[in-house]
């Protein structure tokens, strides 16, 4: 075969070239530290990549619609507790005060007392989240649910939030189910009839309102229970929820992110490569001028 | 008889000492032209004198060889159209990546993340100014990416299309200056390295040519060439054709070759050459990247808006387009959307209009419409896919496109070079050989000097003898 100058430099050009790519490629590699930049760097990887940051993204969105639902029904399950603390207390009073031992004006005193425990009451029903949010108001978050007199101005829909793929919890507990009639007992009312009890000196409406304040009592700790409830599988789901992010994350470095061992010593022979591809084309150059007197 | 075979010895020394001569020019020339892969080697071309009546043999220079193979350089010149037609398409889908897939955060991907977490934001806190300034803010971007994307493939595509007017224009100039050069070689009279030389340029050029639209080669026998493409002569001796590219009604670009009144339309069968793969990237890869982008804008624009419409905003008015044209109209179809892309005119300046909640569920603590917006991140858009999805498919399958042309490309160098040994072989210039035909030229012209001397002495002592 005849071999002429042109080819034998064409040849040198070539294989410099060929190292060259194959360098920078793997330099890039070890410098980002990512083996899938761009799609050709691995269609399939790259879409794969994007999928998963796809869902990364939404899982940690997720997550974070999970922890401001969390901080909301924690502000209420201790709104709710607190309400059913200040039940307890009245339905003492009460009890007291279905004694015959006491007289009018010990029952006019327990009345201004349970008024300021209803006015309690009514403070953590008007109870606001972080945001500024009426807690108890529906989705009216912006109206303050009770009224003095005890009326509901919010409204019985509630906020909701994705804890897995596809499904939803409620978010927040409606004022009506907790504090008013829908629920059972209407708390502002069966505490406004002990007022008026204890205020007309009426012993036995007063006995009568021990059954009507434990149901609203118990009516407020089942509202607490359904909020626990919700927070407990709210911490759970974000329990699931990390893990899927873990193992997204690990999956994804796996896809994207450069083996430095296998790019240290690909780049090392790449390297040896370019050095010896340099070194032919040198002694090619010489060869050719060492024929230069011809 | 004796005089005259002195005579004869004296003609055959001066022959020898010319084809020596001559000999030693041609390797010169070789040497000259060595590293020059368009140089075609020269060999000097001898004739033997016959032996008998007034001829005492010996050989005599008739010309210069060129050592042209032709099917070598046929050869040659395909592969070089088929190299320089993956490495325009190659050149061409690196942009279209970058438009498409660059490499920073500023992608398609990361802004549909962006705003479906902006979304779930809402959905928590659905009043709240900042939660729905961080919506339009996502929404922006979407709207950014898909502009960006779409106007650089657009952008792309006017440049690919200038470029092959101008390529068709290195076209027309190179056939002229061909078909001067084709004149030429016909005038030139056969054997000389004038000729020679004039052919090496018109080959080098038709190369160039070849690395712009595929020709075919014809020789004729006067040493010219017609140069056919798509079965269309562009050139024919000295009368070259004109190529014109130009976009039909449907923006496809097309390239016609125009003789005299005659224009004949060769786009369906370009093969090579940088303007097939121009012509290839510009009007199938990224118009079909175009059609993907505008069909996941439209999707994306219809499945939000659909959503959003069923919503009702934080003053209990029922949500209206999200994402529109530019004169806030809703897009009819797909085509052009993701360059129209456009967040609703107005509905940056009241971000109250953003509909997070239902009339069941109505505001401002409603938050149905933007769980339902945000879950469209997992349900899908029309196609089925998610947006993430549709993007990764459509990232991808430009990557294919990439590593597929890149592919090409590697191999089409791959065949250049062995195409360019192969006509080597047969043209190329071997220093090596040229130092021995140096040397034997060299040895010869010596040996032809040295005859000469004796004959002249023979001569001289003849002519003393006679007195």
């Amino acid at each position: 075969m005849r071999v002429t100058e042109s080819i034998r430099l064409a040849d040198a050009a070539r294989w410099i070239t060929q190292t060259q790519t194959k360098l920078d490629r793997l330099s890039a590699q070890a410098a980002t530290g990512r083996a899938v930049e761009r799609p050709s760097d691995g269609p399939a990887a790259y879409a794969s990549i994007v999928r998963r940051g796809e869902q990364i993204a939404r899982l940690e969105s997720r997550q974070t619609a999970m922890e401001i639902a969390r901080a909301r029904l924690e502000l209420s399950e201790g709104a709710l507790a607190a309400s059913a603390d200040v039940m307890l207390r009245a339905r003492e009073i009460a009890t007291q005060m279905a004694d015959g031992t006491f007289g009018a004006s010990d029952r006019a005193a327990a009345a201004i007392e349970v008024e300021l425990l209803r006015e309690e009451i009514r403070a953590q029903a008007n109870a606001r989240g972080a945001d500024g949010g009426y807690l108890f108001a529906g989705t009216l978050t912006d109206t303050e649910p009770f009224d003095p007199g005890g009326g509901y101005l919010g409204n019985g829909a509630t906020a909701r939030v994705e804890y897995a793929e596809g499904q939803y919890m409620a978010s927040s507990v409606t004022g009506v189910d907790a504090f008013a009639a829908p629920g059972g007992r209407d708390v502002f009312a069966d505490l406004d009839a002990l007022v008026a009890a204890l205020q007309a000196d009426d012993q036995a409406g007063v006995r009568a309102s021990l059954d009507t304040l434990d149901a609203g009592r118990e009516q407020l700790v089942a509202a607490r229970g359904g909020a626990g409830v919700r927070l407990g599988r709210l911490e759970s789901a974000e329990g699931v929820t990390d893990a899927a992010v873990a193992l997204q994350l690990t999956q994804r470095g796996r896809e994207q992110d450069t083996d430095f061992a296998a790019v240290a010593t690909e780049l090392a022979l790449a390297q040896g490569a370019y050095q010896r591809a340099l070194t032919v084309t040198q002694q090619l150059l010489q060869l050719t001028g060492s024929l230069e007197p011809f | 008889m004796f005089r005259s075979s002195l005579n004869s010895a004296l003609n055959v020394a001066a022959n020898s000492l010319q084809a020596a001569s001559g000999g030693t020019a041609v390797v010169g020339e070789n040497i000259t032209g060595a590293n020059d892969a368009r140089y075609v080697r020269r060999s000097v071309r001898l004739e033997t004198n016959p032996l008998g009546g007034a001829q005492a043999g010996g050989v005599r220079w008739t010309g210069t060889a060129r050592a042209f193979d032709v099917f070598a350089f046929a050869n040659l010149v395909g592969e070089t159209a088929s190299r320089a037609a993956a490495e325009a398409r190659t050149g061409a889908l690196v942009e279209a990546e970058g438009a498409l897939a660059p490499v920073s955060d500023a992608t398609l991907a990361v802004a549909f993340d962006d705003f479906f977490a902006a979304f779930d934001r809402l959905g928590q806190t659905p009043d709240d100014p900042t939660a729905r300034a961080t919506v339009l803010s996502s929404v922006d971007q979407v709207a950014a990416r898909f502009v960006e994307a779409a106007n650089g493939l657009n952008s792309q595509r006017g440049t690919l299309f200038v470029e092959a007017q101008a390529v068709a224009r290195e076209v027309d100039d190179r056939l002229a200056q061909i078909a001067r050069l084709n004149s030429r070689i016909a005038a030139r009279p056969d054997a000389t390295s004038g000729r020679a030389e004039l052919m090496d340029q018109r080959d080098a050029l038709v190369r160039e040519v070849a690395d712009r639209i595929d020709v075919s080669v014809l020789s004729d026998d006067d040493g010219q060439v017609t140069l056919l493409s798509g079965g269309t002569a562009l050139l024919e001796g000295g009368r070259a054709a004109r190529l014109t590219v130009s976009l039909d009604p449907a923006q496809a670009m097309t390239v016609a070759v125009v003789r005299g009144a005659t224009t004949v339309d060769i786009t369906g069968r370009l093969s090579g050459g940088r303007l097939a793969g121009l012509q290839e990237a510009r009007d199938l890869d990224v118009a079909s990247l175009q059609t993907q982008l505008d069909q996941l804008a439209f999707d994306f624009a219809d499945a939000v808006n659909t959503a959003h419409q069923g919503g009702v905003d934080l003053n209990g008015v029922a949500g209206d387009d999200f994402f529109t044209d530019p004169t806030g109209l809703p897009f009819l179809g797909a085509d052009g959307a993701a360059a129209a892309f456009t967040v609703r005119p107005g509905l940056r300046a009241d971000p109250d209009a953003i509909a997070a909640a239902t009339a069941t569920a109505p505001p401002p603590g409603g938050n149905d419409t933007a769980l339902a917006i945000s879950a469209l991140a997992t349900q899908g858009l029309a196609s089925g896919r998610t947006p993430g999805e549709a993007f990764g498919d459509l990232a991808g399958d430009i990557g294919r496109r990439r590593v597929e042309a890149d592919a090409d490309l590697r191999l089409r160098e791959g065949t250049v070079a062995f195409a360019l040994a192969e006509q080597q072989k047969s043209s190329g210039v071997s220093l090596e050989e040229e130092l021995v035909e140096l040397s034997r030229f060299q040895r010869a012209f010596e040996a032809s000097t040295r005859v000469l001397q004796t004959i002249d002495e023979l001569m001289d002592e003849v002519i003393r003898s006679i007195g």
